[in-house]
């Protein structure tokens, strides 16, 4: 997915990952390569038809991608690099009102992935008395313990969050039908901050462990029924 | 020219040169675009199949004024970003424009392992012994003693030598110039181009601003450059000065000036130059010949073909691989191992 959302929306994917992932074992089911989406990105090796001159920075309307020339191809000569570049002819540019509109369009860019990355989704209940937000490698103690909670009839959910920037569509609503939500993550509340500045009508509870080990199930458990009192 | 496919014109971009009047780039710019017309009819060569690679530095918005694919990339890593491109398609000429500081600094990795590996670019090493888009802290090649921003009182480390450096590293190719003198920085960008392997040459380059007259007292002007330089060429004995009448001797282990015609010397003592032989030795100490001891050597130094070259070696591993391997997906290679159906 990390590969797909950088080839077709040509913009930089971060894929994080942490020891628990990397360490973890199970048997699992190995995949199809059939049933994986193929990856489009969007090469070209000829000029539009209504392009006069190859206008590197041109964008699809959808993704806001720039279009992809491999060195070789003739007739797309092209640069690209650091510096600032002009909205549509990719020459460097040192005008203000074209930086500002390159940065928007950057930013809109980026921000347009979440229309193409899964819905947010809850593990139990739409509404209760208290979601449970994670992300991460410590998905698997997290379900255990709102599970175990779900067990003893506690109103608990899970919202597992696998996308950071943009955050994927649905999570305000999410968040508007629990009484009480908590961020659990094994750092100082990087999460929690980042929800609160991007969803300032909510309120955002924190339990947060830097020892270097994984949340234990008893220590979930008895936060939230804390949280819950 | 005129029956050439391409002219240097062909290898302008509409854009704005930008470096400050008087920058040595500019000189080598004009160098390049000259030399890419020759390396393109010599070889076939369209314009697309030409990529110029650079890092960070004011040399490194090179790409932006060749009318070609260009990537103006990462400090440091101008080399290593060249090598991905040239490794996914071995048949673009790829170019790589760098500073002193941006492959001798922060890529002084990439650059030593890419000249190890020899892999098939052409990098065009600016030397202005300082960096100058930053405006003008000493580098690795600003010479000792050196006052600059970063060392008030002077430096107190010993500069690297290009030459030397990549000549060590059992480059294939080295060969050197001086911005202003551009039939010599084309005849060597055009070798380089040609050259099966990492070819490095290194333009000393004067950085008008921060670093004024680096190079001054052996390339101040045609009559210094006559007297204090000495141009190699293979096959050609080594002989420079105003009247050409010094040349250089190997004498106890050592090279050495002589003047033609005294103290027992004559034209058959002195050396001819043989960029071709796989042999260090003389290469380096060629490369490492310093003013005023010694004449600085410019045009090709060391020039060797017929080894290893890393693209077209991986290139054709990976076809003797795939003709022979079991596996030949990733649909296989994950039900290669310990798998097992319940």
């Amino acid at each position: 997915m990390a590969s797909k959302l950088a080839m077709e929306h040509m913009t930089p994917v971060v894929l994080l990952t942490d020891g628990f992932i990397a360490n973890g074992s199970q048997p699992w089911k190995i995949p199809s390569m059939k049933d994986y989406p193929a990856i489009k990105p969007p090469v070209i090796t000829a000029l539009d038809k209504d392009e006069a001159a190859f206008m590197p920075y041109k964008r699809d309307k959808e993704r806001l991608a720039r279009r992809w020339a491999f060195p070789g191809t003739p007739g797309l000569e092209h640069r690209i690099g650091g510096l600032e570049k002009d909205f549509l002819k990719g020459s460097v540019s040192h005008n203000p009102q074209n930086h500002q509109r390159m940065v928007e369009v950057r930013a809109e860019k980026v921000a347009k992935v979440a229309d193409f990355i899964p819905r947010q989704e809850v593990i139990g209940e739409a509404e209760g008395d208290l979601l449970v937000v994670g992300w991460g490698g410590t998905r698997g103690h997290l379900v255990s313990a709102v599970e175990e909670m779900q067990q003893v009839g506690k109103k608990v959910s899970l919202c597992h969050i696998n996308y950071i920037n943009p955050l994927p569509h649905g999570l305000d609503d999410i968040f508007k039908k629990f009484k009480n939500i908590v961020v659990c993550e094994l750092n100082e509340g990087q999460m929690a901050g980042y929800l609160r500045m991007s969803f300032q009508e909510h309120r955002f509870e924190q339990f947060n462990k830097v020892q270097g080990l994984p949340f234990t199930k008893e220590e979930l458990v008895d936060r939230f029924n804390e949280l819950l009192k | 020219m005129s029956e050439l496919k391409y002219t240097a014109a062909d290898f302008k971009s509409d854009q704005e040169v930008k470096w400050c009047p008087g920058c040595g780039d500019y000189a080598v710019l004009n160098a390049v675009q000259k030399a890419l017309p020759e390396v393109a009819e010599a070889s076939g060569a369209e314009r697309s199949s030409f990529t110029v690679v650079s890092g960070i530095g004011c040399s490194s918005r090179f790409p932006y004024y060749v009318s070609t694919y260009g990537f103006h990339g990462i400090h440091g890593r101008a080399n290593a970003v060249a090598t991905g491109l040239k490794v996914a398609n071995p048949e673009l000429n790829v170019i790589v424009t760098t500073g002193d500081g941006d492959s001798l600094a922060i890529g002084g990795n990439h650059f030593i392992h890419s000249v190890r590996r020899n892999i098939d670019l052409t990098v065009i090493l600016f030397n202005n012994e300082i960096y100058g888009l930053t405006k003008g802290q000493y580098s690795p090649t600003s010479k000792l003693g050196k006052v600059t921003k970063t060392s008030p009182y002077g430096t107190v480390e010993h500069p690297f030598n290009p030459g030397e450096l990549v000549i060590a590293a059992k480059g294939t190719f080295f060969a050197r110039s001086i911005d202003v003198e551009v039939l010599t920085t084309k005849e060597c960008i055009t070798a380089a181009a040609q050259h099966d392997g990492m070819a490095v040459t290194e333009i000393l380059q004067n950085c008008v601003i921060f670093n004024d007259k680096t190079h001054a007292p052996f390339a101040a002007d045609a009559a210094t450059r006559k007297a204090n330089t000495i141009m190699l060429r293979h096959g050609e004995k080594m002989t420079f000065g105003t009247d050409n009448e010094k040349g250089i001797v190997f004498e106890d282990m050592r090279l050495k000036v002589v003047t033609i015609g005294e103290d027992g010397y004559t034209l058959d003592s002195v050396l001819t130059h043989d960029a071709h032989t796989p042999d260090t030795i003389l290469h380096s100490m060629l490369a490492a010949m310093k003013y005023p001891e010694y004449p600085v050597a410019v045009g090709v130094i060391r020039d060797v073909e017929g080894q290893v070259v890393y693209d077209q070696a991986v290139e054709a591993q990976i076809a003797e691989v795939q003709s022979t391997a079991k596996i030949h997906n990733v649909d296989e290679l994950l039900r290669s191992g310990e798998t097992w159906t319940l």
